[in-house]
């Protein structure tokens, strides 16, 4: 097990153009799980591949278990990654694909003294425990002798994590590895994957786009950007301490309202943002809010209008809601926000501030 | 509306049988012409006594002549030096694609140039090529020679006749046959290699394969089915090949580099013998059948995805 590190990292991929990746300074914990999430074209990928070893750095510094690794490669680096399309190698057997990695690292080692045949066959027999251990930890058993193309996508993502495992990594990497899954089994798959890490402890970077993947797995998450990490912290941190805009409105669904107020920016989460009798606080904000559209989701309701009246009408508002039978589509109600619930970020640099006092009318 | 229309074609269609006949014509007097019939004709002159120049039908004369062309020593040797001349170009062939579609796979400055460079030998025609070959390889004005000979390598008195002395002109033949073929193969392998997704090899790097185990245990196994293409066309040329060995040697020296399509040649058109010609030409199908035959069921029975 190890720490993975990287130093000021950036990646340019054509000179002159804007990097993949800049400057990213980050530092796992001992057999953590650590989430990249962005959306497409945030550099995660390109980070987690420059850790990888497939792509190489323009600048800065990856450590693994605190040496720099910048000149080994992939295979020195003792990691394990498993990739979106799993890369199941297809004309092998599902054996095979498992033993590879242990063929491939020379990862059996047998006594020298004895006899040729016997080393051979001491070796199979070590390779075949340690096959069957990986797979009997998924599940996967009985499928060691089907190709790849026998299999269902559920199957295929345990064989990719059967693999990566047998080698007994220092570091896993994972790149999107649930996003090939149906709904159903995504959900399924994500536990299961949130299981198996418990069990085996290593430390675990993980690439994703989908929050919900972000905030139901990591034990921390760095948001990126255009390249730019955002935020480092946990899910509760991300969520509700948000370093700027960015993470504000790229987290949570619907996203935290906005509205700019003198030379502050003012965010407050949907499910904060209620009829004005439901908030209990005596510091609140009283905001007018007109009803434009209205969405039943079973549990709840996501209720969109418009603000008005003061420095913030006209704005657009999302609040979400328990209930709204009482609401009805083009009318103006009186909401509001406890007051500690509000964020505010400056407007230039779009960074969180602190909390101040702000004239709504 | 739509339901009358559609019967009215169809029944206008019924009323002329012949145009179909008509539009597929060209394609079926073209096999038969220049396919059908002259294998027919070669087949039944194997069976035959038939020579250029004698009158009257020729006799069917059952295997005779497989059997006169079996025992002859001539024979012996054109199918030896065809098996050697074949496997010996191929193995080159497939090694030199090989490395040069690795090479030619990642991008690099210029790698357009060079794939149009290396495409060349294949644009250009065969007998064309080969008398280029015929200068490079002379026994007076060989630029390798003179290369050598620059070099230290070879004595000015004593250099060596390419196509004069039985091994190198085989070895010439073989070597300009590659040329010509290399360029071919390279471009079904670089596609082939194209197809696998990269991030199978990269899987490998990860599990710790190094170059040539993802070469031979990765990529290789990935790309047989298109492998095999390459190896069967590969080999069908070569083995039916004339231009080459006909313009760099015309068989010699000492029928050293003999191959079958030269000895039919030889013996069916140059010594007149017809018959004999056309069984040695028709003795070469059974076999590429059978080549044909194990190729296309490696590539069915390795389909990996």
């Amino acid at each position: 097990m190890a720490v993975v590190e990287t130093r000021s990292l950036t990646k340019v991929f054509k000179e002159g153009e804007l990097g993949a990746v800049n400057d990213v300074n980050l530092e796992t914990r001992e057999g953590e799980f650590l989430v990249f999430l962005g959306p497409s074209g945030s550099g995660k990928t390109t980070l987690l591949r420059m850790i990888a070893g497939l792509e190489q750095p323009t600048a800065g510094e990856i450590l693994i278990g605190g040496k720099v690794v910048n000149e080994l490669s992939p295979r020195e680096r003792r990691i394990a990654m498993v990739f979106q399309s799993y890369a199941l190698y297809p004309h092998l057997t599902v054996y095979k694909n498992i033993a590879f990695p242990l063929r491939a690292q020379k990862a059996v080692k047998v006594d020298q003294s004895v006899g040729m045949l016997d080393r051979f066959k001491t070796k199979r027999k070590l390779e075949r425990e340690k096959v069957e251990w990986a797979a009997s930890l998924l599940g996967i058993g009985g499928l060691l002798h089907r190709k790849p193309r026998e299999l269902s996508g559920g199957e295929r993502q345990r064989v990719a994590l059967a693999r990566a495992i047998v080698r007994e990594p220092s570091v896993f990497l994972l790149d999107e590895p649930l996003s090939n899954l149906d709904a159903k089994l995504r959900a399924s798959a994500r536990e299961e994957l949130e299981r198996f890490h418990r069990r085996i402890g290593t430390t675990t970077i993980y690439v994703t786009h989908d929050q919900i993947e972000a905030m139901a797995m990591g034990d921390r998450i760095v948001v990126l950007n255009q390249g730019y990490v955002r935020q480092i912290g946990s899910p509760k941190e991300v969520y509700d301490q948000p370093a700027d805009t960015f993470v504000a409105t790229f987290l949570g669904s619907p996203p935290m309202n906005l509205a700019e107020i003198d030379n502050v920016i003012v965010g407050f989460r949907p499910e904060q943002f209620r009829p004005a009798a439901q908030v209990t606080e005596s510091a609140k904000a009283l905001l007018r809010f007109r009803v434009e559209n209205m969405e039943y989701l079973g549990s709840e309701w996501i209720v969109s209008g418009v603000l008005s009246g003061g420095r913030v009408d006209g704005k657009h508002a999302i609040a979400r809601l328990g209930s709204a039978q009482s609401l009805e589509l083009g009318k103006t109600y009186d909401f509001a926000v406890a007051e500690k619930e509000l964020k505010f970020f400056d407007r230039a640099t779009e960074k969180r501030t602190d909390p101040r006092a702000i004239s709504w009318q | 509306m739509a339901v009358n229309r559609g019967k009215i074609r169809s029944a206008s269609a019924a009323r002329s049988p012949w145009l179909g006949a008509a539009m597929l014509s060209p394609a079926v007097v073209y096999i038969l012409l220049l396919i059908a019939f002259p294998f027919c004709l070669a087949v039944f002159y194997a069976f035959s006594d038939a020579r250029i120049g004698s009158s009257g039908w020729p006799h069917f004369v059952g295997l005779e002549n497989f059997r006169s062309i079996v025992q002859s020593p001539s024979f012996q040797k054109a199918w030896k030096n065809s098996i050697i001349f074949t496997v010996g170009a191929e193995i080159i062939v497939i090694v030199c694609a090989n490395i040069l579609s690795i090479a030619l796979e990642k991008p690099f400055r210029g790698r357009g140039f060079v794939r149009f460079l290396i495409l060349l030998p294949w644009v250009a025609p065969v007998s064309l090529g080969t008398i280029g070959w015929k200068w490079i390889l002379d026994s007076i004005y060989s630029v390798i020679t003179w290369v050598l000979v620059w070099l230290g390598f070879v004595q000015p008195y004593d250099t060596p006749m390419w196509l004069g002395e039985p091994k190198l002109a085989m070895a010439s033949v073989i070597l300009v046959h590659c040329w010509r073929l290399i360029p071919f193969s390279t471009v079904i392998l670089l596609a082939g290699r194209t197809a696998i997704p990269r991030e199978i090899p990269e899987a490998a790097a990860i599990d710790g394969a190094g170059f040539w185990r993802t070469l031979f245990q990765i990529n290789l196994p990935m790309m047989t089915p298109i492998l095999s293409v390459v190896v069967l066309f590969g080999t069908i040329f070569t083995f039916t090949d004339m231009a080459v060995v006909y313009i760099l040697t015309n068989g010699g020296p000492y029928d050293s580099t003999q191959t079958l399509p030269m000895l039919a040649f030889t013996q069916g058109i140059q010594a007149s013998d017809l018959a004999a010609g056309a069984a040695i030409s028709v003795f070469l199908v059974p076999v590429l059948v059978l080549i044909a035959y194990f190729m296309l069921r490696l590539a069915r029975r390795t389909e990996v995805v």
